[in-house]
């Protein structure tokens, strides 16, 4: 596992080219979607304060999210030596507790 | 919502924040109910807190005819943001437990080190995206407008959690 990460490094030249490339194909796929006339995702959806704070917000929160489930159960595992049944049952009060608050914030019409 | 959206968003990030705090500091030979149950119980209330407010400000004042186009773009940040992270934290744990192993740490303490690194950016991530919403977000909202579109919310709900994600509709032109 260790000598496979040479390859798949933050910064080889793989890892930098491929973030180059994605970046680049972002920026033209914005431009293109401010020059023609009858845009696939309209930009200006994004001039609506709430929406784009939203966007940001959950781009970073996912991005949180997502790594702590994979890490949190790297560490349960590979660290505190949980069976792979006993980390499934680690993350149970967590997702419980989850659906409960997010039941009892549903909006009220 | 009875909270209106601003309250319950930057409050469940921020406890989803000192939730992966406490992660970060969690130690090579943690317990369950000292070192796991704590972070994992303020990311639960957190995240559950934050989810709702979220989607909904993701659709607060869109029109009518671009409500399908606003949820599939939020729909898009949460996977952009989800692989990103995902893949630079990962990235950056591993960089770190190989640099702590270079340093003559034992492989638990590497390994350790380098999860640290990770939860802590990820704490650092959900802290400025709870700032963020505290500071950007209305404190109201129009609640008249929200009332109108209940069914859209509603199908925008079951879309996210996945039940028929294949149906988001194309923008009405």
């Amino acid at each position: 596992m260790r000598r496979e990460r040479q390859r798949g490094r933050l910064t080889s030249a793989q890892t930098l080219t491929l973030l180059g490339a994605a970046a680049g194909l972002l920026a033209l796929f914005l431009a293109l979607e401010t020059w023609v006339r009858d845009p696939l995702m309209p930009l200006r959806l994004f001039r609506l304060r709430s929406v784009a704070t939203a966007n940001v917000v959950g781009i970073l929160w996912s991005a949180a999210m997502f790594a702590w489930f994979f890490v949190s159960a790297l560490y349960l595992q590979l660290v505190l030596r949980y069976s792979a049944m006993q980390v499934g049952l680690a993350f149970l009060p967590a997702n419980l507790i989850m659906a409960a608050f997010s039941l009892a914030s549903q909006p009220k019409w | 919502m009875r909270f209106g959206i601003r309250v319950p968003l930057a409050a469940g990030l921020a406890l989803t924040a000192a939730g992966l705090a406490l992660f970060a500091l969690s130690p090579v030979d943690g317990s369950f109910a000292l070192h796991v149950l704590p972070g994992m119980a303020l990311l639960g209330i957190g995240c559950g807190m934050a989810m709702n407010p979220v989607l909904l400000a993701a659709m607060s004042d869109v029109p009518q005819s671009e409500s399908g186009l606003a949820s599939g773009v939020v729909n898009t940040a949460f996977m952009m943001g989800g692989a990103l992270g995902l893949a630079v934290l990962a990235s950056l744990a591993a960089a770190r437990t190989d640099r702590l192993l270079a340093l003559g740490a034992d492989s638990l303490a590497a390994l350790n080190g380098g999860y640290h690194i990770a939860f802590a950016i990820g704490a650092v991530f959900a802290a400025v995206a709870s700032l963020l919403s505290a500071v950007l977000l209305r404190a109201e909202t129009n609640s008249l407008a929200l009332a109108g579109k209940r069914e859209q919310n509603e199908a925008l709900d079951r879309r996210l959690v996945g039940l028929d994600f294949h149906s988001i509709p194309r923008r009405t032109r």
